[in-house]
């Protein structure tokens, strides 16, 4: 799975949130590490929208403080499912690692 | 950067993502980036310009991704089943092309970051190149194209004398500006106006402000309204009606606290009360006269027909439907009815009453300096794309192994040159960037660099003009630097390199040539304009100005805080300040006069007694205390000088310079010959001094009272005592001293009589002839510093074209020295190899550099357009560069040892 779906994925699995909103809460989920830039973000969404992955609310649902032109997301099942996926791949890929470095007996 | 250009770069970037997303996302994503941005200027400029880079590099990257990706979609395949992505309807013809530009440039980029060392030396050439070039241009369109900030704009015209000069006569007098108003058909509206400084407010809180007086169809001409209340009526401007003024928006906001009540209420203008009918709009200019936008008020011109002085500018706005050659007819009639009705008022030097632009009145010489400027820059850039070209040529042989491979592989021509024209346009793009940013420095260099002001420089900016212009020059000179590399191509080199990639040579040396006599030629041009223009400033600094340039102080004299007869006069302030630095040591001599030298003074009718035919116009009239011609040194010829007693009451007497007394009296009978100071003719118009007629005592030398390249005029000098009060001016204060330590002294002085009240500034005369030759330093510094850009480049250029030919002959010239050929031979033809392409290069420059000198030959002084010696100098000075250029690789050439060029590769 691409960097940035991940990502974004992750920081919906903890609730709607909006584009730039998306951005920080990357920002702090990553340390600083990963920084999604405005076309990359933007267009990663669409991507998740296109797989059914995510969709944007419709603007009856957005909270009420949210201001008239921005734009939530909500993870939907399926982004859930793949989201799970990738860090099942992640986390075989974490125990083969620390198994290398022997951190962890077999 | 600043942050609204990285904001329009990247607003312009966005344009390459697909129309869906970036009308759906787009404001967001620009938020954003703002965001990012600011979060990274806090960290300072380098983070900031590292953020844009970042920010423009992620929409350039995701475009590319999107228009593949599109493609992919797009194809019928098994995944089709999410046909439309974004909902909205998807061009289906214009995407693959699309998608395959941009697989072109992925690759393009790809390849480019292979050779990083390559693509930043030929990003960076060409970034110097577009950078000055757009500088250029911002300046030459922020002040000469762009249109006047008036609405229809072509519409509106200046109505000018042509009396066969190249530039028309601006101004007229009253009476023929109010003649053509009456009997003109072809305008909808004509004006006139004067700049003139006003206090507006009551006695103790007023304040001086900029302010236009109009004639009441102004605001019709330009064709601003009022924001708030009327414009001026027809009955404003007459005798008697009563006083009314329009405010400028910034007085309005700063002094009425942006009143909207305003309109009606009354404010005092020179204490006179005016009432307010209405404020101008926030976005009101007038670039005539620019800083005196705060306040209109009505001007009433009184059309006297014996007033000829010439004061009056014309501003008019054509009729709806009326072409200018209808309007320059109409004018032609108005003309001809005017010299039947007239004939006592015609002068002999108007030819026809023309429409001119702002441009060509207001403008003058800045418009050939900056169009001159621009020129170089453009000539730079030239040789940024031939260096670039010829680097790109040097990688296209050692690429011709991979090139020749793809055309094996079944790849077409038109293909590869493809692929070279998007890695060339690629590596524009990315000097365009790199130039916009060059081009903000280079901007505000220029602004801060250019003596006095220049006409709207606020308008000078990165506005839309200017990034298409960029981008033109982008596009430009990636097409000509990737012809360049594509012309092997074009003829089929590569196709047979395959064959050839074990012998030498390659067939393209003949190109690789050009590009050196190309280059040589156009650094001779800019280098021989910068030589006129270093010439013409050498020159002008070498004129004897007629007075001393060292060891002489000059300053106003400070109006004391209470004003002048708090102190008993002006005269008696003048008196006291000279009698206390007379007294100080190391002063030799102390003055007063109505103005020093190079600076601007006054004018006047004069005539000799008894000659009233015998008029040449205006002379320059100076009034000077005794030791005038101590204080600058200026020798007396013959004659006497002032004492103390040609004072007030004394027979009133004058001195002239000898430029006077040669054309006056060329005799030389000048002493005791009587003139009148203000006889225009055979009336008075001007009554400086006694009306009888004043002795000439002396002659003294001729004073560059104008400026070091204008010849000394014909110049009258009267004891300041005698000048009648309407005529005197707080003078000017002359000390010329020895030794350092005066200065600060003199401005202690003077500072006592300001008290705080006014600024005292004290210059020497060397900082005044400094300061008069801004102009001629400007153009001098900034055409040398393109030319050296250009030498600099040029060197480069031969450096590695030859040194490049050098590596490709390693085995030839390590076959020929194994067979015996001799160091020196080997070493000729390295060295031939370089120069004589220069040198045909500076053939066709010095005849290049004979045409467009022209263009610059009102900016020269002293020294002519062709001038051999400079044209001399400058190739020598080629010459000397491209062979040192040469000989660098040459070195390289004879020291090749045959046994190791000779081994199998």
């Amino acid at each position: 799975m691409r960097k940035p779906w991940f990502y974004i994925l992750l920081s919906l699995a903890g609730g709607d949130r909006y584009g730039s909103d998306i951005q920080e809460d990357v920002r702090t989920l990553s340390d600083g590490g990963v920084r999604l830039w405005p076309a990359t973000l933007y267009g990663s969404l669409e991507e998740l929208v296109e797989r059914g992955w995510i969709r944007e609310l419709e603007e009856a649902e957005q909270p009420d403080n949210a201001a008239g032109r921005t734009r939530y997301y909500r993870i939907l099942p399926g982004g859930r499912e793949a989201l799970a996926a990738e860090v099942e791949r992640r986390e075989a890929v974490t125990r083969v690692a620390r198994r290398r470095l022997g951190e962890e007996r077999p | 950067m600043r942050a609204p250009v990285a904001r329009r770069l990247y607003r312009l970037a966005l344009r390459l993502l697909p129309d869906p997303i970036r009308r759906k996302h787009g404001d967001a994503m620009e938020a954003l980036f703002v965001r990012q941005l600011e979060v990274a200027s806090r960290r300072g400029t380098a983070a900031r310009v590292a953020a844009t880079a970042r920010g423009l590099w992620d929409v350039l990257a995701r475009a590319g991704y999107e228009r593949t990706r599109w493609r992919r979609v797009a194809s019928p395949g098994p995944s089709s089943d999410v046909a439309n992505p974004i909902g909205t309807s998807r061009p289906t013809q214009r995407e693959p092309l699309m998608a395959s530009l941009f697989h072109d440039i992925r690759s393009a980029a790809r390849t480019l970051l292979r050779s990083p060392r390559f693509t930043l030396l030929a990003v960076l050439t060409l970034a110097l190149g577009i950078g000055a070039n757009v500088a250029l241009f911002s300046v030459v369109y922020g002040v000469v194209l762009r249109p006047l900030p008036f609405p229809e704009p072509e519409r509106v015209s200046h109505l000018a004398w042509d009396r066969g000069g190249s530039v028309p006569r601006v101004t007229m007098p009253a009476y023929k500006v109010q003649y053509w108003t009456d009997h003109s058909r072809a305008f909808e509206a004509i004006t006139t106006w004067r700049a003139s400084t006003l206090r507006v407010g009551e006695e103790d809180r007023s304040e001086p402000v900029g302010a236009l007086r109009v004639t009441h169809e102004f605001l019709d001409v330009v064709g601003w309204s009022p924001a708030l209340g009327r414009a001026f009526e027809p009955g404003d401007d007459r005798p008697g009606a009563p006083d009314v003024a329009v405010l400028g928006h910034d007085l309005w906001r700063t002094r009425y606290a942006a009143d909207p009540g305003i309109v009606g209420r009354t404010v005092q203008v020179q204490g006179t009360p005016h009432s307010v009918i209405g404020v101008l709009p926030e976005a009101f200019e007038f670039p005539q006269d620019a800083d005196f936008t705060d306040l209109l008020v009505p001007l009433r011109l009184e059309p006297d027909p014996l007033n000829e002085g010439e004061n009056w500018a014309v501003l008019a706005r054509l009729a709806p439907g009326v072409d200018r050659t209808a309007a320059e007819a109409d004018l032609a009639r108005v003309y001809e009815a005017f010299r039947t009705e007239h004939p006592e008022l015609m002068n002999g030097t108007d030819r026809a009453m023309v429409l001119a632009s702002w441009q060509s009145l207001y403008l003058g010489g800045t418009r050939t300096v900056l169009w001159a400027l621009m020129g170089a820059t453009a000539l730079v850039l030239l040789i940024a794309c031939a260096n670039v070209g010829a680097l790109l040529l040097a990688r296209g042989s050692a690429r011709k192994g991979e090139l020749a491979v793809r055309t094996a592989l079944g790849a077409g021509r038109g293909r590869i040159v493809r692929q070279l024209l998007a890695e060339s346009l690629l590596l524009a793009a990315g000097a365009a960037l790199a130039g916009l940013a060059l081009a903000h420095v280079w901007v505000d260099a220029l602004l801060g660099l250019y003596p006095g002001t220049l006409p709207r420089a606020g308008g000078v900016g990165l506005n839309g003009a200017v990034m298409a212009y960029a981008v033109l020059a982008a596009v430009a000179t990636g097409v000509v630097f990737g012809m360049v590399a594509a012309v092997p191509v074009l003829r089929g080199a590569v196709a047979s390199s395959l064959r050839e990639s074990t012998r030498g040579g390659t067939g393209r040396g003949g190109l690789r040539r050009a590009v050196l006599a190309v280059e040589a030629a156009v650094s001779m041009v800019l280098l021989v304009g910068a030589g006129l223009l270093v010439a013409t400033l050498a020159e002008v600094r070498s004129v004897d100005p007629g007075f001393a340039v060292d060891g002489v102080l000059a300053a106003p004299l400070p109006v004391p805080p209470g004003g002048w007869e708090s102190e008993g006069g002006m005269r008696q302030v003048d008196e006291r300040v000279r009698r206390e630095l007379a007294a100080l040591p190391g002063v030799t001599a102390v003055a007063s006069a109505s103005t020093w030298p190079l600076r601007r003074g006054l004018n006047i009718p004069v005539g000799i007694q008894g000659r009233p035919e015998d008029f040449e116009g205006a002379v320059e009239w100076r009034s000077a205390s005794p030791g005038y011609l101590e204080a600058l040194d200026v020798p007396l010829l013959r004659g006497r000088g002032f004492t103390e007693a040609d004072g007030a009451g004394a027979p009133p007497v004058a001195l002239v310079n000898e430029a006077f007394a040669a054309r006056y009296f060329p005799d030389g009978n000048v002493l005791g010959q009587r003139i009148e100071i203000g006889r225009y003719r055979d009336r008075y118009i001007d009554p400086v001094l006694d009306v009888g007629g004043v002795e000439v005592v002396g002659v003294v030398g001729d004073v560059r009272e104008i400026g070091l390249k204008v010849e000394p005029r014909r110049t009258v000098i009267v004891p300041a005592p005698q000048v009648a009060d309407s005529w005197a001016s707080p003078p000017v204060v002359l000390v010329r001293h020895r030794g350092d330590g005066v200065r600060a002294v003199m401005r202690d002085v003077l500072a006592g009589v300001a008290g705080g009240a006014a600024p005292v500034e004290v210059r020497s005369m060397r900082e005044v002839v400094g300061a008069s030759l801004a102009s001629e330093r400007f153009n001098a510094l900034l055409m040398g510093v393109f030319a050296l850009v250009a030498l600099v480049l040029t060197a480069f250029g031969i450096y590695g074209v030859v040194s490049y030919g050098v590596r490709q002959r390693t085995r030839e010239i390590g076959i020929r020295m194994a067979l015996g050929a001799d160091r020196g031979r080997v070493a000729r033809q390295v060295l031939g190899q370089g120069m004589a392409p220069v040198m045909a290069g500076l053939l066709v420059g010095t005849g290049g550099a004979l045409l467009m000198t022209r263009f610059i030959e009102s900016l020269l002084w002293g020294v002519e357009p062709g001038d051999p010696l400079t044209i001399g100098a400058v190739a020598v000075v080629l010459a000397t560069v491209a062979a040192v250029a040469t000989w660098l690789p040459m070195r390289e050439a004879t020291g090749i040892d045959p046994n190791r060029s000779l081994r199998p590769e």
